[in-house]
């Protein structure tokens, strides 16, 4: 069950929020509890039980870790708890990729017949509350916060079901006073932000991500060989935009779930497309993953405080590298995670420079092409078709050509995606922006963003009801 | 101040709240009678069974969510808000059938590909077929009887300043065009509505054609219907039943007028200039003769019925819609009973049918009077079909450079383009 789907907008949530609303404090945490387990099993019937055993083993290992002072059990019981996660993670997600590759060796080199091996189908969620329950072992670990007392709201952590399946990744300590009492947020004007966030990113999701959406499948489902340059742009383009409305949105609904329930979820989102560098623009896009891979990767393999350069340039790349496989199991996330952290390093080495020097606009355009370029990477399943594709793009066999698929409509939105893209690159758009999504509201206010959220709530369900295309890029990581 | 504020909210958020209840109580209890969606399949779905079997494989809830996509309440109205949009916003047509013109100028999906040419057949394709028309008319002429084509007008020749831009490559020739050169070069009776209606459009007291409708207006029909009997006298050399025109009403478009805006289920009217919908009566004067006829045609024949034009025929004329009988193509046996019982025969045919001219009447009636066995498709091979339009392409310098460029694009070779495209049209006409 996605957010952006007529069965979550007209039935679930409604029942779930009316139920929230007119239940007693108390039972508050077992509602959501419930509903979650409910919302997950719905689109992962088999694995709700995987994640329901793996949190049992994981609340009590950091139980036993949390009651001892000795330093052996508590690094054993923090090295199992870890094992056991990532170990379920690589399971699900990289042994397809693995065993494939081994095959690819075995056949091409040995000439000898196949592994043969049952393709295994990925657990919803599975990489983002991985993420999550590490979290929790290592800043119970770490001593950041004590682990919680009850198992339930161990559970509810994990399974919250605003960010399970798409993030954000919310660390346990972030979260972990939340969910014994938020009762300070649970008001109405939170509930009301709420309720407007999640109409803000249905709205990104389905009437702008969903139409560059369209127009990025029917480019890149064509022959790579027949497209001239200007589809190609408009193709990487499309994607650029949708991937952003989309996970946006998405993470812009999960918010807006979050406060509605008293919850404060991070957010994952800050204008990525404005950054003025690659090293900025991952302070901006998918914040929450990055904070993780800073907090629980690069900082343990010694982060800035390392002796050499090039210590510190091949744990970026590495850190990256893995940002790419954390994405998908295929050689092109590798690459598209190896791109990022090339130009990471550069940066580090000189290009931050050349940046500042050449001004805002021009290192803002330089950073949305090398980010629009790493896209196509993400977009096109195998690696050698990306680098056909972007022959295309930057070696053009045919300049002019017709644009496929353009109407006043891809347009119109394709506009609108530019300009809520770079909406926050003037002070200004920065300005109106923080009103809309943090300052507190008057009543004329209020007026103004419920009869929005009533229109695009309208607007985003008759779109839904009349197409089949609704996909969630982000689901399948 | 905050005390507003905090009564403000605590009222807002619940209204919020039954906004989005609102499609579940509407398709529970059914409280608001709402308008049903024109082509839509009518009757409810089956509400999917549940058992932890389908629950476990998660085909439950596909089903489920399919089903309450389909029929949550005020899903009808859901469909109307994005059709609006997208016509009022966008020009965007959410049927399939339908292409949306300027200032509101609706026209067919397939009478687009037919004023462009987009249909075209080849040069020798229609040659075969007017040929065996030349046949069936002489020999229904031996027969003493009479065969008539009639071709209803195109909107969008009729209308043309309305059209949309056309986004495909288009050809310098069309299946009328060549069909109309090739049908006076074989002496058919033809009755051509195409330039009538161009040279009248804006001279009449009515609209002839309605900007919201695929086919000529109700008025329009009328005066078709006029024209036809007087034609149909001139070659039948008798008086037939003489249409008096009694009172005019005056209103909104609706019937047939409105059929293409229909198809588009938008929430709100596309305004259109009042419409004339004409009574008419039939005089039978004392030497009015009402020949028997056998009528084969495509919808236009609608406004020319419901005008009354069968009230100028003997009863025992026959209809027959795209040559269909109950939904079943007539077999030659019943072909060649209506002609042994009719005076004339008329094919009637909007422009864009000549694509697929009488439905598989010319065809059978060929046939039948050749006395053979084969049709037209098993007869002419896919190869020489092939051949021939390619041969078409390659005279046609418009279409030829087209392709060309089109070619140069995908980086293929001029021939193959051409047998690409060549293969397209015939794939396509063997779809249609």
């Amino acid at each position: 069950m996605v957010f952006s789907s007529i069965i979550f907008i007209f039935y679930f949530l409604p029942l779930f929020l009316l139920a929230y609303l007119l239940i007693g404090k108390n039972y508050k945490n077992g509602l959501i509890l419930v509903a979650s387990i409910f919302f997950y099993s719905w689109g992962a019937p088999k694995f709700i039980f995987v994640i329901l055993g793996t949190t049992l083993l994981d609340f009590f290992l950091v139980r036993w870790m949390s009651n001892t002072d000795k330093r052996f059990y508590r690094r054993l019981m923090l090295t199992l708890s870890v094992s056991v996660n990532l170990g379920l993670l690589i399971y699900f997600k990289y042994s397809n990729f693995f065993i494939e590759n081994i095959n690819g060796i075995i056949t091409s080199v040995f000439h000898a017949k196949e592994i043969t091996w049952t393709k295994l189908v990925l657990p919803l969620g599975i990489s983002f509350y991985t993420f999550e329950t590490i979290t929790y072992v290592v800043d119970v670990y770490r001593g950041i916060h004590k682990p919680l007392k009850n198992f339930w709201d161990y559970q509810l952590y994990i399974i919250l079901f605003p960010k399970l399946i798409a993030g954000p990744i919310i660390r346990y300590h972030e979260l972990a006073d939340q969910i014994t009492d938020r009762s300070e947020f649970e008001t109405n004007e939170n509930r009301l932000m709420g309720l407007y966030r999640f109409a803000i990113g249905l709205g990104k999701k389905v009437l702008i991500a969903n139409v560059m959406g369209e127009q990025a499948n029917l480019i890149f489902g064509k022959e790579y060989g027949s497209i001239s340059l200007y589809t190609a742009w408009l193709g990487a383009l499309a994607y650029t935009f949708q991937i952003y409305f989309d996970f946006s949105g998405y993470s812009d609904m999960a918010i807006g779930l979050g406060k509605i329930m008293g919850f404060r979820f991070p957010e994952n989102f800050n204008n990525p497309y404005t950054s003025r560098s690659i090293t900025e623009f991952w302070r901006r896009w998918h914040i929450t993953l990055g904070n993780w891979m800073k907090n629980y990767l690069y900082i343990p393999l010694g982060g800035n405080r390392v002796n050499n350069k090039f210590r510190l340039y091949f744990n970026l790349w590495l850190v990256f590298l893995a940002s790419g496989l954390w994405h998908g199991a295929s050689w092109s996330f590798v690459f598209w995670g190896a791109y990022h952290g090339f130009f990471l390093v550069i940066e580090r080495m000189f290009l931050l420079k050349v940046f500042d020097k050449i001004g805002k606009l021009l290192s803002t355009l330089i950073t949305f092409i090398i980010v629009a370029t790493g896209w196509v990477f993400f977009r096109v399943e195998k690696l050698s078709d990306a680098f056909i594709y972007l022959q295309h793009m930057f070696g053009p066999k045919f300049i002019g050509g017709h644009l496929i698929g353009t109407d006043l409509r891809f347009w119109v939105l394709f506009s609108v995606s530019i300009l809520f893209s770079f909406f926050t690159f003037f002070k200004r758009g920065q300005k109106i922006q923080d009103t809309v999504y943090f300052d507190s509201y008057t009543v004329s206010r209020h007026t103004i963003l419920a009869s929005i959220s009533v229109i695009l709530i309208a607007l985003c369900s008759a779109a839904i009801t009349s197409t089949d295309f609704n996909p969630f890029i982000y689901f399948r990581f | 101040m905050q005390v507003i504020q905090a009564k403000y909210t605590k009222f807002l958020y619940p209204v919020l709240l039954c906004f989005i209840l609102l499609p579940l109580l509407e398709s529970n209890l059914n409280f608001v009678d709402v308008k049903r969606l024109n082509g839509a399949v009518v009757g409810k779905d089956t509400i999917p069974v549940f058992s932890f079997k389908k629950w476990f494989s998660g085909s439950f809830q596909s089903q489920e969510e399919k089903f309450v996509n389909d029929s949550f309440g005020f899903r009808n109205i859901c469909v109307r808000i994005n059709n609006q949009v997208d016509y009022s916003l966008f020009n965007r047509s959410h049927s399939s059938d339908i292409e949306i013109g300027k200032n509101g100028y609706l026209y067919g999906t397939l009478s687009m590909d037919c004023i462009y040419g987009n249909d075209f057949l080849g040069t020798a394709s229609i040659s075969r077929s007017v040929s065996k028309l030349k046949f069936i008319n002489d020999t229904l002429a031996k027969l003493g009887k009479i065969f008539v084509l009639i071709i209803a007008p195109h909107k969008g020749l009729v209308c043309p300043e309305e059209l949309a831009e056309y986004p495909y490559p288009f050809r310098d020739t069309t299946n009328y065009e060549v069909y109309l050169k090739l049908l006076k070069q074989a002496q058919i009776h033809v009755v051509d509505f195409n330039n009538y209606f161009k040279t009248r459009i804006n001279k009449t007291k009515y609209p002839i054609e309605c900007k919201t409708g695929v086919h000529w207006s109700s008025y329009g029909g009328a005066l078709a219907g006029d024209s036809i009997i007087r034609y149909l006298e001139s070659v039948l050399h008798i008086k037939m039943p003489k249409p008096v025109w009694g009172d005019m009403n005056l209103s909104k478009a609706k019937m047939h007028d409105i059929d293409a805006e229909q198809t588009l289920n938008l929430l709100f009217d596309i305004p259109s200039p009042l419409m004339a919908y004409p009574t008419i009566k039939y005089e039978n004067g004392p030497d009015a003769i009402k020949p028997r006829a056998m009528i084969v045609g495509d919808s236009f024949y609608d406004e020319l019925a419901e005008n009354g034009i069968g009230n100028v025929f003997d009863k025992s004329s026959n209809y027959w819609y795209y040559f269909t009988n109950y939904g079943m193509k007539l077999s030659r046996n019943q072909v060649k009973d209506e002609i042994g019982q009719s005076n004339v025969v008329i094919l009637l045919t909007a422009q864009y049918n000549l694509a697929r001219i009488g439905w598989g009447f010319v065809d059978t009636t060929y046939c039948m009077f050749k006395n053979i066995n084969s049709v037209h498709s098993q007869e002419e091979s896919r190869a020489e079909k092939l051949e021939d339009v390619k041969e078409d392409i390659k005279l046609n310098v418009n279409w030829l450079r087209q392709i060309e460029a089109g070619a140069y694009e995908k980086g293929v070779s001029l021939d193959s383009a051409i047998k690409g495209n060549a293969s397209w049209i015939i794939n396509n006409q063997a779809k249609n």
